[in-house]
């Protein structure tokens, strides 16, 4: 009896769950599709990227520099004896080069297919958003970043650019790098 | 009961290709020694296996043309029946055939036809090999006649080839073979062994590469171990509050460590082995190649083969198929002339062809020469002035080496008329590509009349390679010790400029010099000017370079690795790897270097050999403590150069003993060494009164001030840093300890 008793509570639980909204920063409907996304940052703005862009974060790791190759190419690093190159995003976010001090963090990825890591001053977590807090991205944002935008996040006390790693990676300017260096 | 035969169909088709592999080398072998019952017997099993596992698989065309290719080789060893060319080219034919029909390619595509097409191909064999024959079936038509196979010239040593003497040639106008007839004296009995071993199994490549892969991430992890231990050893050893169970511990890990060590290079060793094959595997395929380009040319041909057994990397093997291909190709439509040509000009008709294969250090060479009409150096001239290549006066200034590099420009052909096997002007620049990408040299030698050669030098494997590590401010960069032929140290004033170029002599030669800062626009180290700087000299093919580094730091074993996406190709640059701290290191690319470090060859000047100011240390004795070999190599030579003899002892104890029994003007000794460390035996040194007197420097990698402390205690004269041994301190240090 006191089984059925807990079954039954059991089931009413799991219900409430589903039909619950997820909590959500911001003001906004409640809505199901939520994304989850890395924020980072780069020279104090905030940045973010899917969840799923981002494979793992390395700590300050030692950065090879590599000679004769733009500078949006960090360097080398080493990942479990595997060679991986280091990109500074910055280029194609429309910022300025880094004024920071201290050891960048190293966001690995894979999107493209092959292993590429990528320059963050600071990793803040992750987020949950919902798809009315995207709105488009400002108009005064740089025609050739403005692809790499999928929108901007609007939340209480900031803004976070939500970039599309994939279409970076896959530009024009690292495409060239890919055919021919030199 | 239907049987699911799809699953044997791979290994059906790898068996039956050796096999074909095996009946090709042995008709070859036949060709030239018709009456060896031995080989007869091998083919015929071969024969009849394949058409065994033919009717087997349900491959009924392939099993009867086997069937009567058994008939064939019965028929000649049993009843007498003597193979003529025609039969050869027959039976080539057969295993041409069969090859197709296992790839299901046979050029007539309608089953119905291919049908009908192997029925008639055994309708020939069935009258070829009949007993009642008359005489041997003609051979296929051929553009001249060619004379019959003669019995072969005995080999000798040399490939530079000379006028040779022979045996009177038959008249070639009939085609007929006349060679075999049963009055020829006995031939030695041609033994041919099949290419696969007996005793073997198959991996696939695929499986091979991972574990490549894996013994490579150990060589990575094994360095890492070795440093950490290193550094935990240097930790407790300084540290006076170690107690005894941790100090006993450290002491076992080390020992364990260096199981470790030993353990890794043996694995790593035979997992390289793994992917080592003879080229034996790659050679097979050219004698039957050879054979039907020389008919093709009307040539006579003989094709020479050795070293078959040496071993090299599979990836190597088949990525040289093509490049030897096309020189094979060469050789025969170019090098060897026609053999009325060769008969007037006093040469035997027969063109001789070798490939050779062999070893030398890290190295495999593979060497093709012939001894035919060899390159014409003015033609080539010509031509290249002709196509706008090169100017006219800078043709005239040519070496014949240079000009024999214009051979391997893309688009450059000699021949008026393309022919269908070469000339058409593409060949050589692939193979020199496919060659450098290798990261191989090919080099040419050739004499107008007598004939050419063609050297390629590979390394024995492509990933894993030692390599010396050198310090240029605060980057680290790689050499592959194969091209390092020696490193040296110069002074600033013996930095000459030729041509606006830096310079300077090493024993009469003239070396340009390049500043590793300078090439890769990197921060100098230091504000002082260095007045004596480290050089490494590096070769690429005939040419040398000095580069100049900031320090030498030791040399190891690295793993090449390709640098990651997006960046594939990078000027100077061979490729990265990770060395025992966790750091990616560039690796330098020293044929590119040498290539565009000035083209034009300084001419060679003739000074007297005089390092430039240094002080006379001529016979002072040095003995040196150091147990890791590559450090201990390294600081002797560093030593040498500066004029000193060195004794080498591998610990403290061994050090103790030597310098017990011969007299020393200096002592340098590591600190961390088995059996006794630095700290002990400078001590003992100092206790002993007949070694009291004798300096001693203390080498080390930590500079803190508790270890000076305790050499200082320990009676040390002087205590340097291991990266400061190839400073002009280090050296004035030495100086003023030896006065």
């Amino acid at each position: 009896m006191s089984d059925k008793n807990a079954q039954g509570t059991a089931v009413e639980d799991r219900c409430a769950n589903l039909s619950a909204v997820p909590a959500k920063a911001g003001a906004g409907r409640g809505s199901l599709l939520t994304r989850k996304v890395l924020v980072f940052t780069l020279n104090d703005g905030d940045y973010a990227v899917d969840i799923a862009q981002a494979k793992e974060v390395l700590d300050s790791p030692f950065i090879t520099k590599i000679p004769y190759v733009p500078d949006f190419v960090k360097g080398a690093i080493n990942l479990r004896g595997e060679i991986i190159s280091v990109l500074d995003l910055r280029p194609f976010c429309g910022l300025g080069p880094s004024k920071r001090t201290d050891p960048p963090k190293v966001l690995v990825t894979d999107v493209t297919g092959s292993v590429i890591g990528v320059l963050a001053d600071q990793v803040k977590g992750t987020l949950e958003i919902c798809p009315d807090q995207v709105q488009d991205p400002l108009l005064t944002l740089d025609g050739r970043i403005q692809c790499h935008v999928k929108g901007q996040v609007r939340m209480e006390d900031r803004i976070v650019v939500w970039l599309d790693l994939r279409s970076i990676l896959q530009s024009e300017a690292i495409n060239r790098l890919r055919g021919t260096v030199g | 009961m239907p049987i699911d035969r799809s699953r044997f169909l791979a290994q059906f088709k790898d068996e039956t290709k050796e096999h074909l592999a095996n009946l090709n080398q042995g008709i070859l072998g036949l060709e030239k020694d018709s009456a060896n019952v031995q080989l007869l017997e091998l083919l015929m099993k071969e024969a009849h296996t394949v058409k065994g596992s033919a009717t087997m698989m349900g491959f009924s065309p392939i099993a009867e043309i086997a069937h009567k290719m058994e008939d064939g080789f019965e028929a000649a060893q049993g009843h007498g029946l003597r193979m003529g060319k025609g039969d050869y080219d027959l039976l080539f034919e057969c295993l041409d055939v069969i090859e197709s029909l296992l790839e299901g390619t046979l050029v007539r595509k309608a089953r119905s036809l291919d049908q009908a097409y192997v029925t008639d191909l055994c309708g020939r064999l069935a009258q070829s090999f009949s007993p009642d024959r008359a005489q041997p079936a003609p051979p296929k038509p051929v553009c001249t006649p060619v004379p019959a196979p003669q019995p072969l010239v005995p080999p000798t040593e040399s490939v530079r080839p000379e006028i040779q003497v022979t045996r009177p040639l038959p008249t070639p106008a009939v085609p007929v073979a006349q060679a075999c007839s049963p009055s020829e004296p006995p031939k030695p009995v041609q033994e041919v062994r099949p290419i696969a071993a007996e005793e073997s199994l198959r991996v696939e490549v695929s499986k091979l590469n991972s574990l490549m892969n894996l013994s490579g991430e150990m060589l990575i992890a094994k360095s890492r171990l070795n440093d950490l231990v290193k550094r935990l050893t240097e930790k407790a050893d300084r540290s006076a509050q170690v107690d005894h169970e941790v100090g006993d511990l450290v002491r076992q890990l080390n020992a364990v460590d260096e199981t470790i060590r030993l353990i890794v290079s043996d694995m790593q060793d035979r997992t390289l082995g793994l992917r080592m094959v003879p080229v034996a595997q790659l050679f097979q395929f050219f004698p039957r190649a050879m054979r039907d380009l020389a008919n093709q040319h009307g040539k006579d041909i003989e094709f020479e083969v050795k070293g078959e057994e040496t071993h090299l990397d599979k990836t190597l093997i088949d990525r040289m198929k093509e490049p030897l291909m096309h020189l094979l190709r060469n050789a025969v439509d170019h090098g060897i002339e026609a053999p009325q040509i060769r008969q007037s000009q006093g040469k035997p008709a027969r063109g001789r062809i070798t490939l050779i294969a062999y070893r030398t250090g890290s190295q495999v060479v593979l060497d093709v020469s012939d001894d035919g009409a060899g390159i014409d150096v003015d033609k080539v001239k010509q031509h290249a002035v002709h196509k706008g290549l090169v100017s006219k006066t800078a043709a005239d200034a040519m070496t014949a080496d240079q000009v024999y590099s214009l051979l391997f420009t893309p688009g450059f052909t000699t021949c008026e008329v393309v022919t269908e096997t070469s000339g058409r002007g593409v060949g050589l620049d692939v193979v020199r590509s496919e060659i450098v990408r290798l990261k191989g040299t090919v080099e040419i030698e050739s004499r107008l009349g007598a004939g050419a050669r063609f050297t390629m030098k590979l390394p024995l494997t492509l990933s894993i390679t030692e390599a010396l590590v050198i310090g240029c401010g605060d980057d680290v960069f790689a050499i592959s010790i194969d091209s390092v032929k020696e490193t040296t140290r110069i002074g600033l004033e013996d930095v000459e400029s030729v041509e606006s170029q830096e310079a300077m002599t090493l024993r009469g030669e003239i070396i340009p010099l390049v500043r590793i800062h300078q090439m890769f626009s990197l921060p100098k180290k230091g504000i002082v000017e260095r007045r004596a700087l480290p050089v490494v000299i590096v070769q690429s093919a005939d040419k040398k370079l000095g580069l100049c580094v900031d320090e030498i730091l030791g040399h190891q074993d690295i793993v090449i690795k390709p640098l990651g996406d997006p960046i594939r190709r990078v000027p100077n640059i061979a490729g990265g790897t990770v060395l025992g701290d966790g750091r990616v290191v560039l690796i330098l690319d020293v044929p590119a270097m040498v290539q565009s470090a000035g083209r034009s060859t300084a001419p060679r000047v003739v000074t007297p050999d005089a390092p430039a100011g240094q002080p006379d240390r001529g016979g002072r004795r040095v003995l040196l403590a150091e147990d890791t070999p590559s450090t201990a190599m390294l600081e002797r030579s560093v030593l040498e150069a500066a004029g000193l003899a060195v004794v080498h002892a591998k610990d403290g104890q061994e050090a103790l003993e030597i310098a017990g029994r011969e007299r020393f003007d200096l002592v340098i000794t590591d600190v961390l060494m088995p059996r006794m460390n630095g700290f002990e035996f400078t001590s003992a040194l100092k206790r002993d009164p007949r070694t009291r007197a004798v300096p001693v420097v203390i080498v080390t990698t930590r500079g803190g001030d508790a270890d000076k402390q305790r050499g200082l205690d320990a009676g040390a004269d002087a205590y340097i840093l291991k990266k400061d041994f190839t400073s002009d301190s280090f050296l004035d240090t030495i100086d003023r300890l030896l006065t």
